[in-house]
């Protein structure tokens, strides 16, 4: 058998978190009655007219800078013609011949932004494809590729003894458009039904190159995309609701040759999982093609992620000849340096120059910087609060404390309770304040965990951590005599205890602590209680 | 020299999403044929003497006439309301507007707009 | 009382002395126009309760001492391409037959803001594609002095309407000449103002980059005033421009065409902010009192032989693609002479480029056309098949039923030139051609203020005539389309009859936004006649 390589190229529809859609200021949100956000303009009704949704502009230059992208200072949107019941015009107005970015790339493969050095980097204008077969892939995921594959087009760095590949996966373009309506078919009836609610909310199109080369490469690539997005809280971005939608160019060809194959576009790809399975089923499908001498068809296929398997939708795409011209109804754009320089500064550090940086500062191991850079929310927490620690004299608490109290303690929390970790917002003095006092010994872990829930909850009601703490008296007790009495009351009280001890129940000490926390309600240092009985015991005496 | 042969036809009306009779498509083939022989006329002119037509650029007309943006508001029925009444129930007013869009709809259920199955 | 011998502001001034009754107006006109029955079909829906219950409420304002607007019972119609809510709006065609406006489009919100009255929907050719009301699916609408000639189009209904002495004045649209040409054969002033100035809100798109509304008026002064009053920004159009055209009351070009950027007299209140943010109708309305009295004094200096064309600069375009019929020949002789008697100089030019007009013209309007019209599929309003077996036939059968043979062969047309393979040949070459046009007319305003031009090379053809040969009725469009390729503003007023009798109307064509220039010129032609 030949041996081939996948190319994949992706289509990445991203919508937009706006109040409003993009052509008129019906709201743009999810979850209302049918047909209840609409309006003449985006119904499409007789005499009205698009008036351009400045946000919509900001958030693709915005995520243009993010993906390394040159910004198109002139710009314009084009109509796409066809007629579909989700259309209202039976047009979308869209942008084909001078989309507002162009050119970007993503890195995959690095650690974080250090890894890639700009002196070093080469742009791809091909696939640059480091597997020789699916089979004997040896890209098992972690990153760690057989020397002799790799091209010499990607870039090595050696990180702990692992050869790594990194990889720019190159963007052709992105570009604004409205969105369409929803449509749900009865089958039995031989009826459609249309929702407009969606029709006119605003999108982003992603248009890769075809540099991807298997199904890792196009989750990570995602996932990077993914995170830029949400860092720049301009969608929420899930696949699973339809806020962002992946459609898969994927063809192949065999090692070594330079002629790309018939491409194929996969549609309906609701899960990471679901892109997985269907990259894989489909290579493994235009692979038997070829070996058995057919071709490839260039067609839309529909993945049913239930089957495990594809169909191929009727190829409108192919047979339809959009008509595409100047919209004339939305006067051209014009991007000037103000602008651009504006929204630059806005930007917000991203994931992977937070983990350069979490690296370089804070020495937290990897799998803590990947936890809380997952979400920007729990990064820009972990920072403020780590911040305000250090404004306190004296303190010097480690970051990766802190790092541990959020994701064990805060997470805990989170999942117990079911929140969403992009949506909550918790005071960061209130939790650096409890954290430097559980940290110092004067609260205990319990109660400081339970303090952090009335955090979480809300209620401390107006007053600052410490005041709470101390008006719920939960403060740690210093006082060793006022522990020392409590603990030879425990003693008179528990003689069988001290006597299982001593004759080798071990666990006896540890009844007589719990009696003392409880006696001292949890206000104790547990070192100290420890120290204290064992002493007792050891010496039986004090 | 003909172009609009049968297959142009045939793939126009198609396109448009009309149909011919056959008495129809003898006169469009015909007219059609006329136009566009007429429009080619288009190709005399010496388009090297034109700048590419979105060098308007270069025209402050057209900077003044870019880049006309809507804030991102929520703004309730700014187009329906002509004799300026203070709302005081704006929600009622969307409803009322709502109602007069959906009215014009051919074929509604439970809210949706309904057509025959798409292909 | 016949509407047809005083001017706007002279019946609302009467209308404010209460020397006449609003509704006794209304009803006068009804009157007509039931009396003139059939005879010219113009309308294509008339709302007499509505504007009987509208004149009742205006004469309470008046009785009680109220403010009202400045059109204060005028009676107005309102061709069947703009939208006005609560009435039908067909656009001449089947596929909208029973579609009801939800909304106002900004022009008619503005009139109404000014306590117009509207009598009706006004007959068109279907979707403005035509130059005779003949393409109408609601019949041809006849010429008000000959019942044997059309009245020309697409706005035939609206400026029969007003030739009838049923309203005052009618707002029109013009995309390749349809104010004009119908104003000028019949006997009336139509103004095709600068692309941007009117708000297209509310107007059923036909070609994007041409479409205006304007109004047809009995003479110069009304349409002006109705002009004024809708010439405003609207940020519902992201095509209007913020130009007020009558800012100053200097006989100037206004800032936008002003390089060394005067700095605007005092008299005028608002005017210093063509940037004004301020967009509230009622707060624009209360601040153009200022402007509108000094437009209001401008006019009334003209009416008293105040201005002067001394000095005027006025071109002639030598290029003749159709040749002018004796009539409108001898029309252009004398008013030449005219002009150049008042102190105009009169010169001739050459324009060669005028010989690509009316193919440009056709190929960017039908491909604009093409995808304007794709909304009708009787899908969410208008009118829907009742045979067929899945979408695709109901879409199809939807539009052959609904769409008359000019509109689906300009569709057709439109879709040819956009399509693969020539989108490039026909498409981007129009859009070249346009720029040239631009850039030539640019030019000749370098040198001259105004140009004047016939509106057709003849005057009214019989009914029937025109629709055999629909190339032929493309290229009689020609004087009046290279206006709307380059945006630029026109007026058409009457200078006279054929031998027959017939009308006939010249046009003045200004730079952009220069409304205020050629109306001038036009108007002192008009007392000079």
């Amino acid at each position: 058998m030949r041996k081939y390589e996948m190319v994949i190229g992706l289509e990445v529809h991203v919508e937009l978190a706006t109040k409003t859609k993009i052509f008129c200021s019906c709201k743009s949100q999810f979850g209302s009655k049918v047909n209840t956000n609409v309006c003449p303009v985006c119904m499409g009704m007789p005499g009205t007219l698009p008036v351009l949704n400045k946000k919509v502009v900001e958030y693709a230059i915005a995520l243009g800078l993010a993906t390394n992208c040159t910004i198109n200072r002139m710009n314009k949107f084009d109509r796409k013609n066809y007629f579909y019941p989700d259309n209202p015009q039976n047009y979308q107005i869209s942008q084909l011949y001078e989309p507002i970015c162009k050119d970007g790339f993503i890195t995959i493969g690095n650690r974080n932004s250090e890894d890639f050095n700009d002196e070093n980097s080469i742009e791809y204008n091909e696939n640059n494809c480091v597997h020789n077969d699916k089979n004997n892939s040896d890209c098992n995921g972690t990153g760690i590729f057989k020397e002799e594959n790799v091209h010499n087009k990607t870039k090595h760095t050696i990180d702990n003894d692992n050869i790594r590949t990194i990889k720019r996966i190159g963007i052709h373009e992105m570009h604004m458009e409205e969105d369409a309506g929803k449509i749900i078919h009865d089958e039995e009836r031989g009826l459609s039904l249309i929702d407009y609610n969606r029709a006119g909310v605003p999108l982003i199109e992603i248009v890769t190159k075809p540099h991807m080369s298997c199904a890792e490469e196009v989750l990570e690539f995602l996932d990077k995309l993914r995170l830029i997005i949400k860092y720049l809280k301009i969608s929420d971005c899930k696949l699973n609701e339809g806020s962002m939608r992946v459609d898969v160019n994927l063809s192949v060809k065999e090692v070594g040759s330079e002629e790309l194959g018939v491409r194929t576009e996969m549609k309906n790809l609701n899960s990471f999982k679901a892109i997985s399975r269907a990259i894989d089923h489909e290579y493994a499908r235009q692979i038997q093609l070829l070996e058995e001498g057919k071709m490839v068809i260039q067609e839309t296929r529909r993945w049913d992620d239930n089957k495990n398997c594809s169909y191929s939708m009727r190829s409108k795409e192919d047979v339809n000849d959009y008509r595409y011209f100047p919209e004339p109804d939305v006067p051209g754009i014009y991007i000037d340096k103000q602008w651009i320089e504006e929204i630059a500064r806005k930007q917000p550090e991203f994931r992977d120059e937070k983990r350069a940086r979490y690296k370089k500062e804070y020495a937290l191991p990897d799998y803590d910087i990947d936890v809380l850079t997952e979400e920007k929310n729990i990064a820009d927490l972990f920072e403020a609060i780590l911040n305000k620690i250090n404004e306190l004299p004296g303190t010097n608490i480690a970051p990766k404390k802190v790092s541990n109290w959020i994701m064990v303690d805060m997470f805990k929390i989170i999942n117990d309770r079911g929140l969403a970790a992009e949506h909550i917002s918790v005071n960061p003095e209130d939790v650096s304040t409890l954290i430097t006092l559980v940290e110092d010994k004067k609260l205990t872990k319990a109660n400081g965990i339970e303090v952090l829930e009335v955090i979480f909850d809300n209620k401390l009601l107006d007053m600052d951590v410490e005041t709470y703490i101390k008006e719920k008296g939960l403060m740690m007790v210093d006082n060793d005599d006022e522990l020392l009495a409590v603990i030879e009351e425990v003693f008179a009280n528990n003689l069988k205890s001290i006597e299982d001890y001593h004759n080798g129940k071990t666990k006896a000490m540890g009844y007589l602590v719990g009696q003392t926390m409880k006696a001292m309600k949890g206000k104790a240092s547990p070192d100290k209680v420890n120290l204290f009985i064992r002493q007792k015991l050891e010496g039986y005496s004090c | 020299m003909n172009k609009i042969t049968d297959e142009v036809i045939d793939r126009i009306s198609e396109m448009s999403c009309i149909e011919l009779t056959s008495d129809e498509r003898i006169k469009i083939k015909a007219d059609l044929s006329e136009m566009v022989n007429y429009i080619d006329q288009l190709n005399e002119l010496d388009m090297n003497l034109v700048n590419d037509c979105c060098s308007e650029r270069e025209d402050i007309n057209r900077k003044k006439a870019c880049n006309v943006f809507r804030l991102d508001e929520n703004k309730e029925n700014e187009d329906i309301d002509y004799n300026n009444e203070v709302n005081s129930n704006m929600d009622n007013k969307k409803i009322e507007h709502n109602n007069e869009i959906m009215e014009c709809v051919p074929s509604i259920e439970n809210g949706y707009i309904v057509v025959p199955k798409t292909t | 009382m016949n509407i047809k011998d005083m001017t706007i502001i002279e019946l609302v001034k009467k209308i404010k002395n209460r020397e006449y009754r609003v509704y006794d107006i209304i009803s006068e006109v009804f009157n007509t126009i039931e009396a003139n029955e059939s005879k010219y079909n113009q309308y294509i829906s008339l709302y007499k309760k509505e504007a009987m219950e509208k004149a009742r409420l205006l004469d309470k304002k008046i009785e009680n001492n109220e403010k009202v607007g400045r059109l204060v019972g005028i009676p107005i119609s309102i061709k069947d391409n703009i939208c006005v809510k609560g009435m039908k709006c067909t656009c001449g065609s089947r596929i909208l037959e029973n579609f009801v406006a939800p909304y106002n489009a900004d022009a008619v919100d503005a009139l109404l803001q000014e306590d117009a009255i509207i009598i009706g929907k006004t007959n068109m050719d279907e979707f403005g594609m035509g130059s005779t009301t003949e393409t109408s699916a609601y019949g041809e609408t006849r010429n008000f002095y000959d019942t044997d000639r059309v009245a020309g189009g697409s706005s035939g209904g609206s400026a029969v309407s007003v030739a009838a002495g049923e309203c005052m004045v009618s707002l029109g649209t013009d995309t390749g000449g349809s104010i004009r040409q119908p104003a000028a054969y019949n006997g009336l002033v139509g103004i095709k103002p600068t692309y941007g100035a009117v708000s297209r809100y509310g107007l059923v798109a036909y070609a994007s980059s041409f479409d205006v509304i304007g109004p047809i008026a009995n003479n110069v002064i009304d349409a002006a005033y109705v002009l004024e009053i809708i010439n405003r920004h609207d940020k519902k159009d992201s095509t209007s421009r913020e130009v007020k055209l009558f800012k100053d009351s200097n006989n100037q070009y206004n800032q936008y065409n002003n390089s060394s950027n005067n700095s605007n007299n005092s008299s005028n209140n608002s005017s210093n902010n063509s940037n004004n943010n301020n967009n509230n109708n009622n707060n624009n309305n209360n601040n153009n009192n200022g402007n509108n009295e000094i437009w209001l004094e401008h006019i009334e200096n003209i009416s008293d032989n105040n201005i002067s064309l001394k000095g005027k600069k006025i071109a002639i375009i030598d290029t003749y693609i159709e040749p002018l019929s004796d009539d409108v020949k001898r029309k252009m002789d004398m008013m030449c002479n005219k002009l150049t008697e008042l102190g105009a100089i009169v010169e001739n030019i050459s324009m060669d480029i005028i010989k690509y007009v009316v193919p440009t013209y056709y190929t960017l309007a039908c491909a604009e056309a093409s995808s304007n019209l794709s909304r009708y599929d009787g899908v969410k309003y208008g009118h829907r098949a009742s045979k067929y077996r899945d979408l695709n036939e109901m879409y199809k059968q939807t539009r052959t039923e609904g769409f008359g043979t000019e509109v689906k062969r300009r569709i057709m047309l439109g879709n040819y030139v956009l399509s693969k393979g020539y989108y490039e040949e026909y498409y981007l070459k129009a859009l070249k051609s346009k720029t040239a046009i631009v850039n030539k007319f640019k030019n000749v305003f370098e040198t001259y203020d105004a140009i004047l031009s016939p509106v057709t090379a003849n005057v009214a053809p019989k009914v029937g005539e025109s629709l055999e040969k629909p190339l032929r009725m493309y290229i009689s469009d020609v004087y009046t389309t290279a206006v709307n390729i380059a945006g630029l503003p026109a007026i058409a007023f009457p200078v006279g009859k054929s031998k027959e009798g017939m009308p006939i109307g010249l046009q003045l064509i200004g730079n952009h936004f220069c409304e205020k220039e050629i109306i001038d010129i036009a108007c002192i032609c008009e007392q000079n006649m």
